[in-house]
């Protein structure tokens, strides 16, 4: 729990970043906030909204490979949220769920880098990936 | 009010239903679009003004979340049901009526096999009946869905019960009881080692009561002395200091008289100097009388004789003066440190009587004293083990071993108890007769909690279950199954108001059951709601019509017309009946939908992705189509281009024809007060 605090934390402030803040999700105690990279369209940390090539996101490395065809009719049994199934299946991240100031949910995939996505936009990038790229 | 305007917007919704294209009317020959409007149940006052988008994490509950929303659009006061919880009671009825391996879990090997939890897949009005009859539990009475615990323990938390559930599933139930006795038993010998261990380190401390009274008693009878000591030489400075600003006082006058006289005499020799010098001269000597001038010379001897002496004392006194400045400046400052040494001397007093007062309310009278006095006396045979046990249950030495040091230990200690003592108290304390052990019971209790310094007792607190499952096999020296020691971890991170007896009864019944106590565990029977008899689960699905159809497989049955149609008017029927009655519809669809609105399954024979309940919570004419207001529960949606949060009030509208493509069922409650 404490090392989760810590991935959000330093992803919601470390990183800085200049482009406009969009969300703000809380987690128990503490909060941290999203943006959108706009080159991609998806919702991830400050940090990752902005391409540093240098420095690539732990979240849009794992969510450029990211596949939907992997994933079995099985694995989504149940209507599971394919976003948050795809996280799962990678060893480096897990879900957590989050609330918007009215309550409403949204999990979000956090990798050992302190990256995040939120499931939603995992999934836009997995069918994206399956279509060679042209779901744009 | 609220029911008059959600009546008039209702009168919006058309009344044709059936196979006619509600967002059309005719006008003469031609059917023509009807202007534009949305009927939504999301926007106050409708039933789902107050709903939020659920995000069901990788748990395969779709179905619950659905029947969790249309139960909040139905019953009244609208309230938030645990979804969980309704998927519980779907799979306890599923597990009843089947008894086979419904609920297995398999551990997922990327690639090949599912990581299916107990809860996948379901349909609402399959187990209607038997979830009307369970009483369910409000959304924020259940740990699981509120995200102050931990954020990710939701699908965790259920791979801990499906891997405990594949567990007990070993074992018939004969041995399954027996080995929930094995556990409680070694339970409740950990739990009496515990007590004892508690009591212990409670005479322990009171042990140390004579001990750190008699000290103070001895530092404040120090400490008085002291400050008395303090006062005595303070009063003998301050005389003494008066004494010589007086003597200064003098110095300094007699200096300033001997100054001016100084002066005055300087000033009479300079002048007879100068007469003596005039008279001495030729002219001088003729007019001057010889008596005259014997009289200056000797006038000035004098006056140079007690110049010479005045001189002199001056000098004396101002060196003493000097002296005596120096000396006030001295005493001056030991005045200062006197006053420091008083104030630390009598703020360190005020101190130990309020602790000693405090201690004395706790100290043992006289009679009972031997017992309070008793230290605690290692038993050399018992020891070691109960020590070892203790220490794994408590996690105690190291505890200690992190401490800077015993008094900070102690400090700890007395802190827990709620006894204030002074540094200067502890730092009094005399370790050397105690063994480790001593200090390591009084160091942290974690086992234990006291109560205004009464018995202290074996605590079952969260912290408590969590040592006790990481050590439970060790310390009772048997091998657990790491499903037990994650569900027993799981217990203590959810079932705060949980005892772990109760815990062991519910595993040793029905897994589902425990699974249940354990997420429900903040519901009580006041907190439960209820799902009124007169309400009923109708259901439209295509496996149903296809029934009717025996010719038809389901593929064949979507490229026909006439079916198509009648399945457009069967599920608008249900979804106007609902809407009417201001009732969200549960719909279940190809998941293929939500990757691509333009996905055509063929109302599922096609379907990749697998079957997706959702909610129905508006319908729509736009351009002369009708749409129906979908609230998903994979998280707050996003713009599908932008990634901006979704607008629409985290809901989206699909087009009907879209939804027939691609639809399975829709199911809707009925009767019921409105």
């Amino acid at each position: 729990m404490m090392t989760l605090h810590v991935f959000l934390i330093f992803s919601a402030f470390a990183f800085g970043g200049g482009a406009q803040v969009k969300e703000t999700w809380r987690v128990g105690n503490f909060s941290f906030k999203t943006e959108v990279n706009r080159r991609l369209g998806i919702m991830v940390n400050p940090a990752c909204a902005v391409d540093r090539p240098s420095h690539p996101c732990g979240a849009i490395v794992f969510a450029k490979r990211a596949s939907k065809k992997a994933l079995s009719k099985e694995e989504l049994s149940g209507g599971k949220n394919p976003g948050a199934v795809l996280c799962h299946r990678s060893d480096g991240s897990r879900v957590v769920i989050a609330e918007d100031p009215n309550g409403n949910q949204a999990s979000f995939c956090v990798f050992k880098d302190g990256s995040l996505i939120s499931s939603s936009s995992l999934l836009k990038m997995a069918l994206r990936n399956d279509l060679g790229g042209k779901g744009r | 009010m609220d029911r008059i305007i959600r009546i008039l917007l209702i009168s919006f919704i058309p009344g044709a239903f059936g196979a006619e294209n509600p967002c059309q009317e005719k006008q003469g020959k031609t059917w023509v679009a009807k202007p534009d409007y949305e009927y939504r149940l999301d926007e106050s006052p409708g039933s789902l003004a107050d709903s939020k988008i659920l995000d069901q994490d990788g748990l395969g509950v779709c179905y619950a979340a659905v029947a969790s929303t249309v139960l909040q659009s139905t019953l009244t006061g609208n309230p938030e049901v645990s979804y969980l919880q309704i998927a519980l009671d779907y799979k306890k009825a599923e597990t009843k009526n089947r008894n086979s391996g419904r609920l297995k879990v398999t551990r997922s090997t990327y690639g090949s096999t599912s990581d299916e939890t107990l809860l996948d897949g379901g349909q609402f009005c399959e187990k209607f009946k038997e979830i009307k009859k369970a009483k369910l539990c409000p959304k924020d009475k259940v740990a699981l869905e509120n995200v102050e615990e931990d954020p990710s323990v939701q699908y965790e938390a259920f791979k801990v019960m499906g891997g405990f559930f594949d567990y007990s599933r070993k074992f018939d139930p004969q041995k399954r009881q027996k080995m929930v006795e094995g556990m409680k038993a070694a339970f409740g010998e950990m739990k009496r080692e515990a007590e004892d261990q508690c009591k212990d380190s409670h005479r322990t401390l009171k042990g140390y009561f004579p001990r750190i009274h008699s000290k103070i008693q001895g530092r404040i009878r120090d400490l008085e002395w002291d400050t008395e000591q303090i006062k005595k030489r303070l009063t003998s400075l301050d005389s003494s200091l008066s004494q010589s600003r007086w003597r200064s006082g003098d110095l300094q006058a007699s200096v300033d008289e001997r100054e001016a006289m100084i002066s005055q005499l300087e000033e009479a020799l300079a002048k007879d100097l100068k007469k003596k010098d005039r008279r001495s001269t030729m002219l001088g000597k003729l007019l001057t009388r010889k008596e005259k001038l014997r009289q200056i010379r000797s006038r000035m001897r004098t006056n140079e004789r007690t110049l010479d002496s005045e001189t002199r004392s001056r000098d004396q006194e101002q060196e003493e003066f000097s002296d005596l400045q120096e000396l006030i400046a001295t005493k001056e400052d030991l005045k200062k440190d006197l006053y420091e040494q008083l104030n630390a001397a009598e703020t360190e007093l005020g101190e130990l009587r309020k602790s000693d007062a405090a201690l004395g309310s706790e100290r043992p009278s006289p009679e009972a004293g031997m017992e309070g006095a008793t230290e605690f006396v290692p038993n050399p045979e018992t020891e070691k083990k109960a020590q070892k046990k203790f220490d794994e249950l408590t996690q105690v030495m190291s505890d200690v071993r992190a401490e800077q040091s015993y008094s900070d230990a102690a400090k700890k200690a007395f802190k827990a108890a709620g006894i204030s003592l002074p540094d200067s108290a502890l730092e009094m304390l005399d370790y050397r007769g105690y063994d480790l052990k001593n200090k390591a019971l009084l160091s942290k209790p974690s086992a234990c909690f006291k109560e205004k310094m009464g018995e202290w007792a074996y605590e079952d607190s969260s912290r408590t279950k969590e040592v006790l499952a990481e050590n439970f096999g060790d310390c009772v020296n048997v091998r657990l199954d790491q499903s037990l020691k994650d569900i027993l971890t799981l217990a203590s991170k959810l079932g705060d108001q949980l005892e772990l007896e109760t815990l062991f009864e519910h595993i040793g019944k029905d897994p589902i059951q425990f699974v249940e106590k354990l997420i429900g565990s903040n519901c009580t029977p006041e907190d439960r709601i209820s799902i009124p008899d007169a309400i009923s689960c109708k259901n439209v699905d295509i496996w149903g019509m296809l029934q009717q159809n025996p010719n038809m497989n389901r593929e064949e049955a979507a490229r026909d017309p006439k079916f198509v149609s009648r399945v457009t008017s069967k599920f608008r029927d249900s979804a106007f009946s609902a809407l009417n009655q201001g009732r969200a519809a549960y719909l279940s669809v190809c998941g293929d939908f939500f990757d691509n609105p333009k996905a055509d399954s063929k109302m599922g024979a096609q379907c990749k992705g697998g079957f997706h309940a959702v909610t129905i919570a508006g319908f729509a004419c736009k351009e002369g189509r009708p749409q129906y207001l979908i609230q998903n529960s994979w998280g707050y949606p996003e713009d599908s281009d932008t990634g901006e949060p979704s607008v629409s009030n985290g809901r989206t509208w699909y087009s009907e024809t879209s939804i027939i493509k691609n639809f399975n069922s829709i199911e809707t409650l009925e009767g019921g007060a409105q």
